[in-house]
């Protein structure tokens, strides 16, 4: 299936500077909780505990899928669908 | 007369030096050509006279009535020097007249010529470059013993003096269009404008009197200025906004009885006070602990560079009613803290939150869940940009959707990350509309939604969050936070962002600045490895100094390993105040290295130790 990914806040940094990732995921069915390892296997660059921790995004990390809270969706257990676009976003505190 | 504003007048920029001998003179402004007798047993024409351009630029300008002021000057200062048709003499009525040795020097100057003052010559010459802020002045006048000098003068004629001068510099600087040759005319035009104020401000005060009379009567009769009306000022001044029926009279009349917290005045503060004072929020409060800093400036248009050292809250406070005097405003110089917050959140209705620090955004959103008041925050950072509304119609409150904070290490702030100063004025501006919305009950708010501004790209993207966390630990049915709890050690940072030094080496491994000039000295060779990201390494570095990122050496070991391949060289590290240097220490120690040392402090104690040239940013 073809993913829309993306990460900002700042996140991208952990992934080549890189916002925006049109993969392809060579699987007919994922949910979220394995599309993060998937993520951590084939798009992290560096420093993983700044992604992940404890098999869900560390705090701080919100996780938006189509543009709505994944928490709406179903978080972890999610099942993603082809097209979907999910956006990993660091919290800002700056001001 | 407030002297902070005009920092050229400083006295000491003006008075002779006890200690030198010289002129003092300040860092705004070298002291102009008042003229300082010294040893030298003859005059030294060559030196006396200013620069030939300086006089023929000036002379054409002189009128007949500068003399008279000037001559007034001259009978205090009795050093004055005064050129006429080639001659040169004291102006103190000192006979001493001595022939200019360099008569070629002045031989265009008319015959008529009136007397010449080199100090007039120089403040003109000041009042013309006033827009810059340095002015060259002529060398220095040598004077002979024989004429009595500015040491003779007693205290009384030294303050005289001075005060004179301040005088005629705040006639040259109050307005440029001054010509020096109309000073008696602006010395009129001045008294009479002064005598026109003293009169209006009489007026007034008494229009105040009687205010007060009427306002001790008012408890009775209700007048135009209550909160639940408008009054004239007010809606002629709101009038563009009162039109629109989304506002309308209702809506500016609840906008006016409003009360807003703005917790920070910083990048997200500036913009929201000022547009929530420019909307007639009836009563503003600004809070803030920390005093403008010149990086601020870039982002916190708020304040301006006459208020650089002072408190945020205070320069904040005198914009907002500089722009409205029709809103009330309350300064609170002081850290929103555990002991502070509550009572704080109490006396308004929305709080805006718009500070820096993760600490200090669990703080306020617990204090206005436990007070229930609306909180309306943002935050930037380099070109990204976030809004939102917490704990209003049903929403998430903070915790809700940050249940727990992000470790202190993931944590990016402005003084970092950097930013870029209009990020946090649009979304400063899109949280002041929000603010306005809730005030006026007017429009659909932000609650339960997300806007995400990515600069770059350039995107605006508004997503749907989640409801209110019924499990949340303070906004939920049954919440463990009932009072507010320890939000540094909860969050593992403080309440600000302000650089802090960390210590993670054995202080054997570090060395301070002066260490390392003893050793640059000593010869030894050593690599200087800065390892700073490139962007600020191109900003200021140090000679001979190797730019490797801490970043870029965790990332490709190899980097490090190829450029120095002797494991006991010695290395040592250095970067902006010394926290990754430490880092790059112990990466290399763990990479083998063996005789890496980190300087303590790095370049912001460079700057401070050893060059004060070196630039801070």
């Amino acid at each position: 299936m073809r993913l829309s990914i993306e990460f900002s806040g700042g996140l991208e940094l952990l992934f080549g500077k890189k916002k925006q990732h049109s993969v392809e995921v060579d699987k007919k069915e994922i949910v979220l909780r394995d599309l993060l390892q998937w993520i951590k296997e084939n798009l992290l660059k560096e420093r993983p505990e700044l992604f992940l921790s404890q098999q869900t995004v560390r705090p701080g990390i919100l996780v938006l899928i189509n543009d709505c809270d994944w928490e709406l969706m179903g978080g972890l257990d999610y099942k993603v669908e082809d097209k979907d676009e999910l956006v990993f976003i660091s919290t800002l505190h700056g001001g | 007369m407030d002297r902070r504003f005009i920092p050229d007048l400083n006295p000491r920029a003006f008075g002779p030096d006890t200690q030198t001998g010289g002129w003092a003179s300040n860092s705004a402004i070298e002291a102009p050509g008042l003229y300082e007798p010294r040893k030298a047993r003859r005059i030294d024409m060559g030196g006396l006279f200013p620069p030939r351009d300086t006089v023929m630029s000036a002379l054409p300008r002189l009128s007949p009535c500068r003399p008279a002021l000037v001559e007034r000057m001259a009978r205090m200062e009795s050093c004055i020097l005064v050129v006429k048709d080639r001659e040169v003499r004291l102006s103190n009525g000192c006979n001493k007249i001595s022939r200019f040795e360099r008569p070629s020097d002045c031989q265009s100057i008319p015959e008529n010529s009136p007397p010449l003052l080199q100090k007039t010559i120089l403040l003109r010459q000041e009042a013309q470059q006033r827009t810059t802020s340095r002015v060259t002045l002529c060398e220095p006048i040598e004077m002979s013993n024989e004429a009595p000098g500015a040491r003779d003068l007693t205290a009384k004629q030294r303050r005289k003096q001075r005060d004179l001068y301040f005088q005629l510099q705040l006639l040259c600087r109050g307005n440029s269009k001054i010509d020096m040759a109309d000073h008696q005319e602006a010395i009129t035009r001045l008294t009479e404008e002064n005598n026109a104020l003293k009169k209006r401000v009489a007026e007034l005060e008494a229009l105040l009197d009687l205010k007060k009379e009427d306002d001790s009567s008012r408890a009775i009769v209700p007048d135009s200025s209550s909160v639940d009306t408008l009054n004239n000022a007010e809606i002629s001044r709101y009038g563009r906004q009162l039109i629109m029926p989304e506002i309308g009279m209702q809506g500016q009349k609840k906008i006016k009885k409003s009360s807003v917290l703005i917790i920070g005045a910083g990048g997200l503060g500036s913009p929201v006070s000022l547009y929530l004072a420019g909307a007639g929020i009836g009563r503003i409060g600004i809070l803030d602990f920390d005093t403008v800093e010149a990086s601020n400036l870039h982002r916190q248009v708020i304040h301006k560079e006459s208020s650089v050292g002072i408190p945020k809250a205070i320069s904040a406070g005198r914009a907002i009613r500089e722009f409205n005097s029709l809103v009330k405003v309350e300064e609170h110089v002081t850290a929103f803290t555990t002991d502070n917050a509550l009572g704080l959140v109490s006396r308004y209705d929305i709080i805006v939150d718009a500070t820096d620090n993760v600490a200090t955004r669990y703080l306020i959103n617990d204090a206005c869940v436990l007070s229930n008041k609306p909180l309306v925050s943002a935050a930037a950072l380099r070109m990204d940009g976030q809004v939102t509304v917490y704990h209003h119609n049903g929403g998430p409150c903070y915790r809700c959707l940050y249940p727990s904070p992000p470790p202190a290490e993931t944590v990016t702030d402005c003084s970092n990350g950097g930013v870029l100063g209009v990020v946090p004025g649009i979304v400063g501006c899109i949280q002041a509309l929000e603010v306005i919305k809730i005030a006026a009950g007017t429009g659909e708010s932000m609650s339960q939604k997300l806007l995400l501004f990515d600069g770059m790209s350039p995107r605006y993207t508004m997503v749907k969050l989640r409801p209110r966390n019924k499990e949340c630990a303070v906004c939920g049915d049954s919440p463990s936070v009932t009072g507010l709890i320890d939000y540094k050690s909860f969050c593992g940072s403080s309440y600000d962002d302000k650089p802090c030094t960390r210590s993670i080496l054995d202080a054997s491994l570090s060395v301070s600045c002066e260490d390392y000039v003893a050793h640059l000295k000593g010869g030894e060779e050593f690599v200087l490895l800065d390892v700073r990201e490139p962007v600020q390494y191109d900003i200021c570095s140090l000679p001979q100094s190797k730019n490797v990122s801490l970043h870029d050496m965790k990332r490709d070991p190899a980097i490090i390993t190829d450029m120095i391949s002797d494991k006991d060289k010695k290395v040592f590290c250095l970067c902006r105040r010394g926290n990754d240097s430490q880092s790059a220490v112990k990466f290399m120690k763990e990479l083998g290295y063996t005789n890496v040392f980190n300087i303590s402090g790095g370049l912001s104690s460079w700057s401070k130790d050893i060059d004060p040239n070196f630039p801070v940013y």
